[in-house]
């Protein structure tokens, strides 16, 4: 009966291998002591609060230099930030592990299979992370539509980013979603983002009188960025005309003021000139929609 | 310095040159937003060539005047391009600041019917010195100080021209904020005890009654979000009344005039007469931050 001997010459063999991984480790791993202990816990703390210092220093600067230079200032948070944690975690490594180049070797596979199951999810955001902030899909201070959600990036952090909404939400979205989603950037780091604010006449309203109407609603807002161009774009519907005023804020944080400042001197012009709104019913909508 | 060589050049010429009559925009301040229009046509529409000349010059001193930024405020200016600008028997000069201009040119393309724009050149300190002599030589103005001493790097200091020099090289050689630097920068001395003063020193050995401080332009304050545009505001007309400052930022005039106070606090805007300006002192520091702002200045 050949069987038990087989089993006699695996066993051993699981047994070796057991042994030899066990012997790995034990090189990899240096000698934890309570020195090393309260060091690791005490570079934990100072990465932890250098990062939050830096971080608030950088948000607290970059609110009082001039505007210009707000956005670099705040796109600069995420390398510092990366600095540090970087940092931190080579000071752990060298103190707990022999980083010797046969251990990295021996340990990348078996972290790798690990962190593959285990935190794949988050090690992808990771990465993404890492990647954005090189190939810069959004940066602090953009305002960006993710899936669902539009907003300005408040804050980039090791695996994911927050967007302020127009409600004063604050969503966090893994960096991940750069692999899967399309993501819509309005200013790509800077100043200005192309504000579009709709109004709906009726057919009979003089188009030409109404654009101009537009144009100098538009030169008129104390927030219209006057150095980007302002258009007008006119489409005709089914239930009237439809005007699209395009234009840009000095600073595209006050986007919602804008719009709000464009359509309330709008509609005064529009009212003092006589000019109606389509009257439309239920069925009407449906079927525009439709 | 341009005109004025100009019209040398004219007085040593050969050729005869007749006299042509000139008309001047009359409004010292802004008329009202719906009369802008009618002002201008009043003035300068209806001319009729006189009966000598069939030419005429046309001057407006200040183009600000003639518009506000807001929906209606700005007819004038169209009709100043469309209708006036046009003729070409009316050789027009405009004068108009730097921020007006910029935007002026954003909206309406005035360049485009201008022959010549030309910029006003900086006043150095001998200009501001030339300028200020009226005053200095009546008044007996001390010049010197430790701290002008410190700043110039001369061994041979004439404090006067020191003082000029430093005050144009921090009012960046513009007018108004050369005499509102040179207005603060005074002092009066104090006075003391008659008897211990004759004692110490004879008549002549006494300082000046005025003595004028080392020229600094004072730094920007603190600034709230909306500030800026008020402050673009003013710099885009130079002066305006607290409902034309509402219309031209687009706010109600009880909003404007609870921020106008807290500017007025900061002596960051002035207001003579129910005109608000910008204190003069602080254009070099608000210019430069509104450009650090993105704003067209």
């Amino acid at each position: 009966m050949g069987f038990p001997k087989v089993s006699f010459y695996l066993a051993q063999s699981v047994g070796d291998s057991a042994q030899e991984t066990a012997e790995q480790a034990k090189d990899l791993l240096t000698e934890i002591t309570l020195i090393k202990v309260v060091e690791a816990i005490v570079i934990v703390i100072v990465a932890f609060a250098l990062t939050k210092l830096l971080d608030r220093f950088l948000f607290w600067i970059s609110e009082r230099i001039a505007k210009e230079w707000r956005l670099r200032v705040k796109q600069f948070v995420p390398f510092v930030r990366m600095l540090v944690l970087t940092s931190a975690i080579v000071l752990l490594l060298n103190r707990f592990l022999n980083l010797s180049q046969q251990n990295v070797l021996a340990i990348t596979g078996t972290v790798a299979l690990a962190l593959g199951f285990a935190f794949k999810d988050y090690v992808s955001s990771i990465i993404a992370g890492l990647l954005g902030l090189f190939e810069a899909p959004y940066q602090i201070g953009d305002r960006i539509k993710i899936g669902e959600d539009y907003g300005e990036v408040m804050s980039y952090g090791l695996r994911g980013l927050r967007l302020r909404t127009p409600n004063d939400d604050i969503v966090s979205i893994p960096h991940n979603k750069i692999w899967t989603e399309a993501i819509s950037n309005a200013n790509m780091g800077s100043l200005e983002a192309q504000v579009t604010t709709s109004f709906y006449l009726e057919h009979y309203a003089d188009s030409e009188q109404v654009r101009n109407i537009l144009y100098r609603v538009a030169q008129t807002s104390r927030y219209t960025q006057l150095k980007l161009p302002i258009a007008v774009v006119i489409e005709e519907k089914i239930w009237g005309t439809l005007f699209k005023l395009k234009a840009y804020p000095i600073d595209a944080r006050n986007e919602f003021d804008y719009k709000t400042d464009l359509t309330l001197r709008a509609k005064k012009k529009f009212r003092e000139c006589g000019f109606s709104y389509p009257n439309l019913t239920a069925m009407d909508l449906e079927n525009a929609d439709g | 310095m341009i005109i004025a060589d100009f019209i040398q050049d004219l007085a040593d010429s050969s050729y005869q040159y007749k006299k042509l009559p000139i008309q001047s925009f009359q409004y010292g301040s802004r008329p009202e937003n719906d009369k802008l229009r009618q002002c201008l046509q009043k003035q300068f529409g209806n001319r009729l060539p006189s009966p000598d000349s069939d030419r005429a010059i046309a001057v407006i001193p200040c183009l600000e005047n003639c518009f506000l930024r807001s929906m209606n405020g700005l007819e004038a200016i169209d009709y100043l391009r469309d209708s006036l600008l046009t003729d070409t028997s009316i050789f027009w000069i405009i004068g108009v600041g730097q921020v007006g201009w910029q935007y002026l040119q954003a909206i309406s393309a005035l360049e485009s019917y201008s022959d010549h724009v030309t910029h006003l050149e900086k006043l150095s300190g001998d200009q501001l010195s030339q300028w200020f002599e009226a005053v200095t030589n009546e008044i007996d103005i001390g010049f010197q100080s430790s701290a002008l001493r410190s700043e110039s790097s001369e061994n041979d200091l004439n404090w006067r021209t020191q003082y000029f020099k430093f005050l144009s090289k921090e009012s960046k050689g513009v007018d108004s904020v050369a005499v509102q630097l040179f207005l603060e920068t005074l002092q009066i001395r104090e006075e003391i005890d008659k008897e211990k003063e004759n004692e110490e020193s004879s008549e002549d050995d006494q300082p000046p009654i005025l003595q004028a401080k080392l020229p600094i332009n004072p730094s920007l304050p603190s600034l709230g979000g909306e500030d800026v545009y008020f402050l673009y505001s003013l710099l885009l007309h130079r002066t305006l009344t607290e409902l034309q400052l509402a219309q031209s930022v687009g706010l109600s005039l009880l909003d404007v005039k609870d921020k106008i106070q807290a500017l007025r606090k900061l002596r960051l805007v002035e207001q003579q007469d129910n005109l608000l300006r910008l204190n003069p002192a602080y254009y070099p520091a608000v210019y430069s931050r509104l450009d650090g702002d993105n704003f067209l200045v």
